[in-house]
């Protein structure tokens, strides 16, 4: 039956027209057109730009009538467009007051907050067409999509192995072999490679449409830098065009579609870090895009003389409480998960969403809460990172409702300190091993994202091979970057043939993400860092679109028994779930001992107030409680001192032996097939190093390994 | 867009030429629909076919899923470069099967339905 309202009521200059619906925002497509809806509030009058695809100037410039206005929504439904060819934006007209925060300028061509494709970026690094004066528009999509059954895959937090990539710098390179390099469909062809290392969740740097051009800086050597992070929104309903292969066709929306129903079928969850906290429009001194032009006092928090608040340290601060933004924000990751089956979120700067429109810090902030409860992401990860720009520091405290994971960066620190054998309070290094119960024990381990690297800052390579940062390429002279990194070189800085300072470097490394890997809450990787990828000391790359920050693959040949000893300990922690397993409970198990418990070289002794740098972790996993085959008990021992150490292991229930899983000490670390330890009672640990053991009664399983292309000795 | 159509050893063979693009869209699926259902064997030759769009592929779908309903008789063959990547960058490449040229593919279709 055809709609009653599918028919123009008037012409505009040849164009068929009718009074639009309000809702949704945005360009939808509706019987025999497009509804255009954009809110301003304080806007007097607003004009729809239509423009043929790749053309300097509009084809259409049509004004809304008034009689098309419903409270501040203006909406119009235009008839017969070639809904692939047009691209659009808006013109509006208003005051322009800075000290009151209104900046409308009726000659600036705005981009639509809801454009579902954006044109203009469509590839990566293309030069900028100087006649093009409106860089961004809209794109209208057809948002139909051959799912097949897919739907977000919603594995339980505490099962999953986070690894944190880039789109472009993880298959740029041209080592990486991959068809379409530094693409969404790029990544597929790496599908394999991440299912045998064992992860089951890609959390992707900021995919939203971006400008590369952002930065204008300069390397010390003279090459442009471009924005290869992308935590500088442009539209967030919108995939990067230029992070698609087939971004110059303008089917970026359906290849990241394919990739996300790819990564489902094989059992890999997609996150994705998105950034409300600000906008790439900047401050005053930066571009009209979208947002400064339509509303501003809307969309950002400004002082009361009208100046861009900086809670984010780039510019200007998105106005995350007031209710359309809000609104604008739980819609869109409405639109994430319902279009694109993604399965989690990490907010980038978290705390600036908990901030009122004063800038001051609420108790309970009603975006976060409306995104806690929302019905559509109430099986979605919503992961925080729970500071920002402004000072604002609240892991362990951040809003929740029971609903928030926090990215734990105290695990960070307090592991990298250990690591590297700073003078501590051993009870911190237990509480980051058992999920920071200190900090979340009201609720669960399931809070505690783990990582010790990621994306800002050192690789694991880097945090093991440099002391002081190395960032001169970034056109900064060395200013940018975090200075407190809590890293060691080893011995020397940067490259060495030293071949002790390499045995000790690639130690650390398997020491560094044993910890990770062993550690109740949920463990992220940088990739990369399974094969020891290197940034070459700088520890601030988001401006490095080149080999300083695409992953060298042949990496990977030369670092076999590292990737190896991550695969082995991702499959351990797999194989046992007392690891993963988010409860702080600590029942006395069938087995007769506690399920977690602490020791040092000498079992059931532990000063946990003492700086001993000397720490063993004894979990008894019970088969009657984890419906596990065998009873089994792990003996996690860590030497983080630089002298060789005796540790008496516990003794176990008749029947039961003690068997090396991993030990850091040996090339080969972790053995696939268990070795059982011809001395029961005491091992010799060398200097920092880790041993895994297993205690059963009879073998331990063995780890198959299946290695795939690209991943061979 | 341009489709024209020939018989050989009892297959029909539909040649699209052009754009298949949200201009020629509702065209292209009518006809090519009518095709796989009046065609005992069909193959669809795109070798003048130079660009495929968002609304191209989803034509190329909507095909393909009729033709699986009615026991996969039909295939493509001589895509361009372009336009096969464009369905495997987008993972529309799996709706039909794929064959280099004609005879490739007649020699698929006869054996398949003899088989």
């Amino acid at each position: 039956m055809q709609r009653i309202d599918s028919y123009p009521t008037r012409t505009y200059k040849g164009f068929k027209l009718r009074e639009g619906r309000c809702l949704p925002f945005g360009a939808t497509l509706v019987p025999g057109g497009v509804n255009f809806s954009v809110f301003s509030r304080y806007a007097a009058s607003c004009e729809l730009l239509l423009y043929n695809r790749g053309a300097d100037d509009p084809y259409a410039v049509i004004p809304f009538p008034e009689e098309f206005r419903i409270g501040s929504v203006f909406s119009m439904i235009v008839f017969d467009l070639d809904l692939e060819d047009v691209e659009y934006g808006y013109r509006v007209d208003g005051p322009f007051d800075p000290s009151t925060g209104h900046r409308f300028d009726k000659t600036k061509v705005l981009l639509d907050p809801y454009a579902k494709a954006i044109s203009g970026r469509n590839i990566w690094g293309a030069p900028i067409d100087p006649g093009r004066q409106f860089a961004y528009r809209g794109k209208i999509i057809c948002d139909d999509f051959d799912w097949d059954g897919d739907k977000p895959l919603e594995i339980p937090l505490e099962d999953l192995v986070i690894y944190e990539l880039n789109v472009r710098s993880y298959t740029k390179h041209i080592s990486s072999r991959v068809r379409y390099a530094g693409t969404y469909a790029g990544l597929l062809d790496k599908v394999d490679y991440m299912k045998e290392l064992g992860i089951n969740c890609v959390e992707l740097l900021p995919i939203f449409e971006f400008d590369e051009f952002q930065n204008s800086n300069i390397s010390s050597s003279g090459q442009p830098l471009f924005n290869c992070w992308g935590y500088s929104t442009v539209g967030f309903f919108a995939p990067k065009a230029g992070y698609a292969a087939t971004g110059k066709y303008n089917m970026q929306v359906d290849e990241f579609k394919n990739m996300v129903k790819t990564f489902h079928k094989n059992g890999i969850e997609v996150i994705l870090d998105v950034v409300f906290n600000h906008t790439a429009e900047g401050n005053e001194h930066g571009p009209y895009i979208s947002f400064k032009g339509l509303d501003n006092c809307t969309y950002y928090l400004l002082t009361p003389d009208g100046h861009y608040y900086n809670f984010s340290g780039c510019g200007n601060t998105f106005n995350c409480n007031n209710s359309v933004v809000r609104d604008m924000i739980l819609e869109c990751l409405r639109y994430w998960v319902a279009e694109y089956h993604i399965d989690g979120f990490r907010f980038d700067l978290a705390s600036i969403l908990a901030r009122d429109q004063d800038g001051t810090p609420m108790k309970n902030p009603p975006l976060l809460e409306t995104l806690a409860h929302d019905p559509i992401l109430s099986k979605t990860k919503l992961i925080a990172e729970a500071w920002d720009a402004g000072g604002l520091y609240q892991v362990g405290s951040f809003p929740n409702w029971g609903r928030w994971a926090e990215w734990n960066g105290k695990f960070r620190d307090d592991i990298r300190r250990f690591l590297k054998g700073d003078c501590m309070p051993l009870e911190l290094v237990v509480d980051r091993l058992n999920g920071s119960p200190d900090m979340y024990k009201s609720r669960s381990a399931n809070v505690s994202i783990n990582f010790i690297t990621a994306h800002d800052g050192y690789t694991l390579n880097d945090m093991v091979s440099y002391q002081e940062k190395h960032n001169e390429e970034n056109g900064e002279s060395n200013k940018d970057g975090c200075n407190d990194n809590s890293s060691w070189n080893c011995g020397a800085e940067g490259y060495t043939d030293d071949p002790g300072i390499l045995a000790l470097r690639e130690r650390q490394r398997k020491n560094a993400i044993a910890m990770l890997i062993m550690a109740k809450g949920i463990p992220m990787l940088l990739a990369g860092d399974e094969f020891g990828n290197t940034q070459f000391g700088n520890n601030n790359a988001y401006c490095q679109d080149n080999d300083t920050y695409w992953l060298n693959w042949e990496s990977l040949r030369t670092n076999i028994g590292l990737f190896k000893c991550f695969k082995g300990l991702i499959a351990f922690r797999k194989a046992h779930p007392i690891l993963r397993n988010p409860s702080f409970l600590n029942p006395k198990t069938d087995l007769d001992f506690p399920e977690f418990s602490v020791h040092q070289q000498t079992p059931w002794r532990m000063d946990s107030t003492s700086s001993s740098l000397n720490l063993a972790l004894l979990y008894a996993e019970s088969k009657k409680h984890y419906s596990i085959q065998e009873d089994c008990f792990i003996y996690f021992i860590m030497n983080m001192h630089w002298e060789t150490h005796g540790f008496h292991m516990p003794v176990l229930p008749e029947g039961f032996k003690w068997w090396m899983r991993l030990n850091t000490n040996q090339p080969e670390s972790f053995l696939n097939r268990a070795e059982m330890l011809g001395n029961q009672e005491e091992i010799i640990m060398g200097p920092r190093s880790i041993v895994i053991l297993e205690g059963v009664k009879g073998t331990p399983s063995d780890y198959g390994y299946i290695v795939t292309e690209g991943v061979e000795e | 867009m341009q489709i024209t159509t020939a018989d050989r050893d009892n297959v029909t063979i539909a040649m699209l030429e052009g754009h298949l693009d949200f201009a020629s869209s509702q065209r292209a699926s009518e006809e090519l629909t009518k095709l796989v259902e009046s065609s005992d064997k069909l193959i669809i030759d795109m070798s003048g076919c130079q660009y495929v769009s968002s609304s191209g592929l989803r034509v190329l779908l909507l095909v393909g899923k009729r033709v699986k309903q009615l026991d996969d008789r039909a295939v493509l063959c001589s895509l361009t470069d372009d336009v096969k990547e464009i369905m495997e960058m987008t993972g529309f490449g799996s709706i039909f099967k794929c064959f280099d040229d004609v005879d490739t593919a007649l020699g698929y279709i006869n054996s398949a339905a003899s088989a």
